[in-house]
This record gives structure tokens, C-alpha cells and sequence, in this order.
């Protein structure tokens, strides 16, 4: 496999915790694609340092704690980050709950199949939430309710998803879904 | 703010300085805090690359299997596009239709009226109006001729007082319906109406039926509406051709059918609310009406929404999402379209009150414009014939409204012992009406009430008598009438009576002036009150 091929192959497969990575990181919602794309950069730039024997989520989680930082300082500080011993917390908890490329792809799949079993109400939040990027004011607005129970509801759903997803992996792959997961992955 | 919440906030809009501050403590001091924020971040970031805007194949909760939908869009498409082909309406030739334009302006003398006249009184139309039309065109299509742009006109100002069915059936069946309702109100025997016929070819394959279903659940609709209508719910567009064919040529299948999500603005009243207690009514018993789902309305419409397929109505913005095909979606933000965009049908009634000194019985006539303003002349010059009043009014078709010119009359119950109790009365006329539009024509149902002193002076409607010395005589009679649009219905109140002796005069005119639709496809609430009509002095 040619290095552009492996990069993209290994880039696309942790894209999405590496996203979920700097969301947590940067406090500042509308900065966290401008770091992304940073991130992503300078991943490329440095995939020959990478070491294949070691897991490129954690690589690049680190690539990315130096790129949030040269950034925070490049723009002035106008990037409020989490505190350095926070973001050492994340990462710990992002390294326990990394999978690999396969197992991704089923939570992927697993997914799909739980949002569908959503009740109607659910579903329609889940959908302005994420298909038509309302706001959690807006949200609550056309809901006639508060922002926090907003808050509560969206964390309840995503509970109830990451649950969803972990009986599916169990029912199809009962060896790969450890308790050890699921417990990382329970809020 | 518990843990949870932060977590939520700091994905979706950020924390404050101070917020921060809790959640980092929270971290330090439990590492299940961290993780839970990593468990929401992650699934959050999934499903915003599943759901998020630009991933149209993703962009519907329910679109997630793409391969799945394509399939069934080609399948789906391939017995409409046979059919919607070979589906061809005949209205006729061109014969027809020249018959029908020379038609315009020339009389008929057929009677239309079979039941002699009883207590209600049915009227033969007699001539075709000539009167301009005032309906906004619809959309023309590029390639019609002017034979056929007329044919259009035509077919969108002949109404339908209704078109229902109470069942979603095929669509020939459906089709054959509309055509047999609007040969029921083809009172003036219109010869365009009269040869109006369908004629369904067999499709390439399987038993030549469309699969399409149609629901019809339409109120005061012209014919081009109806047909528009079943159209839409074909995924078709209606197509004028010489000689006075009309096809429903089907829209270009779409590239992706997968299930996508659009935001459609509606009418407020697109859905009833739900009737709560009237602060005003001073009644506990408000009726209730249960709403309909946004889902429930378009099923009745004919719109299947399978099993991922949804619809949700806001309240707030009047926005409904739907999440559908392409096509569909479409369809809907026709339908919806064309309810907007349909003009209120408004029918101005113009009537004549006359008295008489002397019995003098008229026939139920019906009258042009040039013929009633001769016969007006000759009333005005006939000695003891009076003009008591002239109420007009404004309605919608199908909305019964009330003319009235009245005095309020308080008469003491006891006039010599107790004066204290009184009751009210009236005296003046009152017509109650209700127009419909039937074809070319208006069906008028109604009654005209006339009380008035008995010693007052002839032709006077106050007279200057005191009231309440004054006994009040009521002349009263129902009415039935068929009166082409710019024509007059004129008959005698009172014929059998003694007296005072009464002829009523009444004129239907096409009013409308735009505004909101005329489409009810639930029986939504009309915006006008029951008593409606604009009342209008003598």
C-alpha cells in the first residue's frame, strides 16, 4: 500500500474520535473545524514518523494536543482550551476506549440500526439537532421547554444509542464486545 | 449544573469560564466524568457525520439504506412511467371546443328544472354568462395553442362544489369521479363538459391500472385543480395537446431517491388546532377536535409514508419536516402549492326588493343583464310599484351568509300593567344565503323574511308610525335558485297572499379577489365567520 493510500486508510478510520478529540479540547464550538483541519495537516506532514506497531488513534491524538496548543498560542489565546491536566484526563480516557478500524465500522452499522428504533419524538430531535444544526435555543424554543432539559435529552438519547449499539455488537460478535467497552463507553 | 449537562453544553455551545472550572474538578476527581465526556463526544461527532448537512444520503434518520431505496425508486417509477404515457384524457375534439368558445354568448333555452315549483323555487338557466372571467391563469404550458389555453381557462373556473372520495382508489377510478361530477353540475349542458371523457390505454405492462392511488378530499375545486391535484399524486404534470387532449406527462424520475429532509412552510390553518375553551363564550363545554399528524393529513391526501418516511409539524414557525423521497416531497410542496395558490371562490349576491300596491305574480324568471335593467325601467314607470330595498352581500362559495336591513323593535310585553319586561324584535328583511358554485353556475339556497308595520306607508321600509302601536305582518317564502353567473332570478315573495305584495330580484357575480385557499382538504376552519356576508344598506 503506497503512504498516500495507508494515511487516508488510517486518517478516515479515526477521523471521527479525532473530531470528537478536539471537541472536547476546544472549548470554543465554532473553532473546533479550524483546528481539525490543522490537525489533519500536520498528520500528513508527519505520518513518517508514525510508528505502524503503535495505534494511530493515540499518534495522532498527541500530533493533535501539540497542534491545539501551537494554536492557542498562534491566535492570541483567543482559543480557550481545557486545562492541560483536563486534556491529560481525556486522553487517557480516549486512549482506554479506542477500537480499532473493524470495530468502528460495526458501531457504524450498529448505529444506523438504532436510530431507526428511535421513538418518533427522539428521532425528530435527533434529526434538528444534527440534519438541520438547530441550536439548543432554538431547540427548546420549538420544543416550548428549557435549554437544560434540551441538554438532559440529548444526553439521555445518546445513552440510550451507545446502549443500543453495545447489545448489537454483543448479539453479533459476542466475543468482541468486552465488558471492559461497555463499561468505558456507559454514561 | 450536574456533570451531564456540562458535558452536553461544552459540545454544543461552550462553556463559561466558571463552568469550565466545575467540570475540570469534576474531572480530576473522577475519571468516569472524562469518560463520559469522551462517550459523548465520540457519538456525538458520529452522528453528526451521519446526520450532518451535505450528506443528503444520510440527511433523513430513516435514509440508511441507499442501495435498498434506489432499487425500489426504479421499480416504483417504471409502471407510473408506462402508465402516466399512456394515460390520455379526450375531452373532445377541437370541435368541441370551438363549440364551446362559440358558445359564449349565445343562448340556450333548455330547462334544467324538472320538479315544479313548490314552496322552493328552482330556476332554469337560460343563457350562458357572457361575463368576463376574472380567474387568475394558471400556469401555461409553452406549446399550447390559444385553443388550448382556452380550454385551460375553462377548465379552471368550471367548479366542483366538491370532490371526494371517501376511500383512496386507483386512479382511472378517481379520474372518472372528477369527470362525473362535473357532468352532474353541468347545468348549462356545456358541450366541452358534456363529451369530457377518459380514455386510459393499456400500459406496457401488467393489467394497464396505475398503481397510484388517489385520495380526494377536496372542497369548491375546478376542474383544472382536480386534475392538477391527481397529477401531483402521480408524480405528473397536466399536459394540453391538440385536439383537446390532456395527458399527465410524468416528471423526470429523480437522480437519488433516498429518503432526504426539507423544511416546507405551511398555512397556519393547514392543520386544525385543537378547539380549547372559549374565554369569550362563557360555556365549559368547548368542543374538542383532535388534531391531525402532519403524516395522518398527507395519507389522506394519498401519500404513503412507509415505514422511515416522516413528517412533524411546528406550531411556532409553521415549518413542517419532511422527511421523504425527493419526489414525494416534491408532490407535497405542490399539493400545498396549488392550495395556496388556488383563488377564493367570492360570489357577490345583489338583491331587489320590490312592493307592490296591487298583487302582481311573476314567475319565476331568469333574466340577462340587458333584459333585467328593461324590466327594472319598466317597474320604476309602473305606477305602485316601489323599490323597498337593495341588500348586497359578499360570501364564499359554500358559506351561507345573511343579508339584513333591520330596525331593532322593543315591545312591552304588558303595555298597560308592567313596562318594565320587554321583548325584542325586528322588523326589516333578512336573506339568509348560501351560494355554491356549480359548474358555471350558482346555486343559490336561501330565504328572504320581510316583516314590516301593518299601518306603515306603502313602499317604506321604516315607517314613521310609532312602533310599538304597530303589529308587525311577516311575509316569508324559501327559495331554490340555478342562476348562471351575471344573470338575474327574479319571482313574487308573497303570490298567494293578501298582501303587502313582494317580487324579489337576485344577481350572482364572480367577486373574487384572491387571497386565502379555497382547498379544505380536512375541512379546516374557514376564515370568515358563519355570518360572514357584508351587509349593505338599502
Amino acid at each position: 500500500m503506497d503512504r498516500p493510500s495507508h494515511f487516508l486508510r488510517l486518517f478516515l478510520a479515526h477521523e471521527s474520535d479525532l473530531r470528537a478529540y478536539v471537541a472536547t479540547a476546544v472549548r470554543v464550538p465554532g473553532s473546533r473545524d479550524d483546528v481539525m483541519q490543522e490537525v489533519a495537516l500536520a498528520l500528513w506532514k508527519s505520518f513518517d514518523r508514525y510508528d505502524p506497531r503503535q495505534s494511530f488513534g493515540a499518534w495522532a491524538r498527541g500530533v493533535a494536543t501539540h497542534k491545539v496548543f501551537d494554536h492557542h498560542r498562534r491566535e492570541s489565546r483567543r482559543l480557550v482550551l481545557l486545562s492541560p491536566e483536563a486534556l491529560e484526563a481525556v486522553r487517557r480516557a480516549f486512549d482506554e476506549a479506542e477500537t480499532d478500524g473493524g470495530t468502528v465500522r460495526q458501531e457504524e452499522e450498529a448505529l444506523g440500526h438504532c436510530l431507526k428504533s428511535l421513538p418518533p419524538r427522539s428521532a425528530e430531535l435527533v434529526g434538528l439537532r444534527y440534519s438541520e444544526r438547530a441550536g439548543i435555543a432554538v431547540l427548546a424554543d420549538r420544543r416550548g421547554t428549557t435549554t437544560a432539559a434540551i441538554y438532559q435529552q440529548l444526553s439521555r438519547l445518546r445513552a440510550v444509542l451507545g446502549d443500543c449499539i453495545r447489545r448489537r455488537l454483543a448479539e453479533n460478535h459476542p466475543s468482541e464486545a468486552s465488558p471492559a467497552t461497555s463499561l468505558r463507553i456507559r454514561s | 449544573m450536574n456533570d451531564s449537562l456540562l458535558v452536553e453544553k461544552h459540545l454544543a455551545d461552550g462553556l463559561t469560564d466558571e463552568e469550565t472550572a466545575t467540570l475540570e474538578a469534576a474531572m480530576g476527581g473522577d475519571p468516569a466524568v472524562a469518560s463520559r465526556l469522551v462517550a459523548a463526544a465520540r457519538m456525538d461527532q458520529r452522528l453528526a457525520a451521519r446526520l450532518g448537512p451535505g450528506r443528503s444520503e444520510l440527511a433523513c434518520l430513516a435514509g440508511l439504506k441507499r442501495g435498498r431505496a434506489k432499487a425500489h425508486s426504479i421499480a416504483r417509477w417504471r409502471r407510473p412511467l408506462a402508465v402516466a404515457a399512456a394515460l390520455v384524457l379526450v375531452l373532445g375534439l377541437a370541435a368541441a371546443v370551438g363549440a364551446w368558445m362559440r358558445s359564449i354568448g349565445s343562448a340556450h333555452s333548455d330547462s334544467m328544472a324538472s320538479d315544479p315549483p313548490r314552496a322552493t323555487r328552482p330556476f332554469v338557466p337560460a343563457r350562458v354568462s357572457a361575463r368576463p372571467d376574472r380567474v387568475v391563469d394558471p400556469p401555461r404550458v409553452e406549446s399550447e395553442t390559444t385553443a388550448m389555453v382556452s380550454l385551460r381557462r375553462f377548465l379552471s373556473r368550471y367548479y366542483l362544489p366538491d370532490l371526494k372520495l371517501e376511500t383512496a382508489r386507483p386512479l382511472d377510478e378517481a379520474l372518472e369521479h372528477l369527470l362525473q361530477r362535473a357532468r352532474e353540475v353541468n347545468h348549462l349542458k356545456n358541450p366541452v363538459i358534456e363529451r369530457l371523457s377518459a380514455e386510459l390505454a393499456a400500459a406496457e405492462e401488467g393489467d394497464g391500472r396505475p398503481e397510484t392511488v388517489v385520495a380526494l378530499p377536496l372542497k369548491h375545486v375546478s376542474l383544472m385543480d382536480g386534475l392538477t391535484w391527481m397529477a401531483a399524486l402521480n408524480r405528473s404534470e397536466v399536459f394540453l395537446k391538440e385536439p383537446g387532449v390532456i395527458t399527465f406527462r410524468p416528471w423526470e424520475p429523480a437522480e437519488n431517491e433516498t429518503l432526504v429532509t426539507e423544511v416546507v412552510r405551511v398555512r397556519r390553518d393547514l392543520l386544525p388546532s385543537e378547539v380549547g375553551p372559549d374565554p369569550f363564550g362563557g360555556t365549559t363545554e368547548a368542543p374538542t377536535v383532535p388534531r391531525l399528524t402532519p403524516i395522518e393529513l398527507f395519507q389522506s391526501w394519498g401519500i404513503a409514508f412507509g415505514e422511515h418516511a416522516s413528517a412533524s409539524y411546528d406550531e411556532a414557525t409553521a415549518a413542517m419536516t419532511i422527511c421523504h423521497t425527493a419526489s414525494t416531497i416534491r408532490a407535497i410542496k405542490e399539493l400545498l402549492a396549488m392550495g395556496s395558490a388556488r383563488p377564493l371562490v367570492m360570489i357577490m349576491i345583489s338583491t331587489k326588493i320590490l312592493e307592490f300596491a296591487q298583487a302582481r305574480p311573476i314567475k319565476g324568471d331568469l333574466l340577462t343583464d340587458q333584459q333585467f335593467q328593461l324590466w327594472l325601467r319598466e317597474m320604476n314607470q309602473t305606477k305602485g310599484v316601489d323599490l323597498l330595498t337593495a341588500p348586497q352581500l359578499t360570501t364564499r362559495s359554500g358559506q351561507r351568509a345573511m343579508a339584513e336591513v333591520t330596525k331593532e323593535v322593543v315591545e312591552p310585553m304588558e303595555r298597560e300593567a308592567d313596562r318594565s319586561e320587554t321583548e325584542v324584535d325586528w322588523q326589516g328583511l333578512r336573506i339568509p344565503i348560501e351560494p355554491i358554485l356549480e359548474g358555471e353556475v350558482v346555486k343559490l339556497l336561501g330565504a328572504v323574511e320581510i316583516r314590516l308595520p301593518v299601518n306603515r306607508q306603502a313602499g317604506k321600509l321604516i315607517s314613521a308610525e310609532k312602533i310599538s302601536a304597530a303589529e308587525l305582518v311577516t311575509t316569508a317564502t324559501d327559495f331554490e335558485a340555478i342562476i348562471p353567473l351575471g344573470q338575474t332570478a327574479v319571482f313574487s315573495v308573497n303570490e298567494s297572499s293578501d298582501g303587502p305584495y313582494f317580487a324579489m330580484a337576485v344577481t350572482v357575480h364572480r367577486a373574487d379577489g384572491g387571497g386565502p385557499p379555497v382547498g379544505e382538504p380536512n375541512d379546516a376552519p374557514s376564515p370568515p365567520p358563519e355570518s360572514g356576508g357584508q351587509r349593505v344598506g338599502p
